[in-house]
């Protein structure tokens, strides 16, 4: 056998032993169930942010148990500081987890 | 939802591509299916921040390749589990001694195998990709002029290997 008949005949067993190498007929199911099941949920967010809005208001009830002194209008303070932060901790760490 | 559209119109165009890019890469058809649909995984969660900086197949592929490099690392890394660790020795040497796998694998199929990688994945993908050598360049990230180099080289080492079996 010379060098042209041998590549002739690699032209020729390659192209039937790879004839039809397409992906599975099953395999956008798969993916779609995949992708499903990674949907990124908010809850382990939600509930950080419930833990973290308690720390920020016990340490806010110590301060003004440590300063009695303290103005009135630093309650108002505390409370939107322990909705806000947990709010924009929770708005950061989502976004963060749906932009990877 | 528009994002899932898109996606389900990057899966309808992409599935087959990608997967034979993986197979190319990776050199099975099981390897290929996991790891394409890692791919599928990451084109999705990143898809909404596709700006069309590149065009769409050159991104798809880049994340094809990187996805590939990242199985066969993983694959090199589990080939290389240490025969001190306790029944890893005695795993080997009871597949060793057991009956040979037969082996259904056509010869060119065995010989492209043998090929060093770079060759093997140009070689695969040119025929599955229908003998285009442009796919081919696209798909790998290579300048047209070392595909069909490497493409010549290695149909001349299979070539070679069928007449060496003749004879």
């Amino acid at each position: 056998m010379d060098e042209e008949q041998a590549l002739r005949i690699v032209d020729e067993e390659l192209e039937r032993a790879l004839a039809g190498v397409v992906a599975p007929p099953y395999f956008a199911d798969a993916v779609r169930r995949r992708a499903r099941e990674r949907r990124v949920s908010p809850l382990p967010e939600i509930l950080d942010s419930i833990g973290w809005a308690a720390v920020l208001a016990i340490v806010f009830a110590l301060l003004l148990w440590l300063a009695p002194m303290m103005q009135s209008s630093w309650w108002l303070v505390g409370l939107a500081s322990a909705v806000v932060i947990p709010a924009l901790y929770v708005g950061w760490r989502w976004g963060g987890e749906t932009a990877e | 939802m528009p994002g899932d559209q898109q996606f389900e119109s990057v899966l309808a165009t992409y599935q087959d591509r990608v997967y034979r890019l993986c197979y190319a890469m990776l050199g099975d058809r099981a390897a290929a299916e996991e790891t394409a649909q890692e791919v599928f995984l990451r084109i999705w969660k990143a898809l909404a921040g596709y700006r069309g900086e590149a065009a769409l197949s050159t991104w798809i592929y880049a994340i094809t390749r990187n996805t590939c490099l990242t199985a066969l690392k993983a694959r090199a890394s589990r080939r290389g589990i240490s025969l001190e660790i306790p029944g890893v020795r005695a795993a080997a040497e009871r597949a060793a001694s057991g009956p040979p796998v037969p082996d259904r694998q056509p010869d060119i199929l065995r010989f492209v195998g043998e090929l060093p990688a770079n060759y093997r994945q140009v070689v695969l993908l040119f025929y599955l990709e229908e003998r285009s050598y442009e796919e081919v360049a696209t798909m790998l990230n290579l300048p047209l002029g070392t595909v069909k180099t490497w493409l010549h080289r290695a149909r001349t080492q299979l070539a070679a290997a069928l007449v060496e079996k003749e004879s």
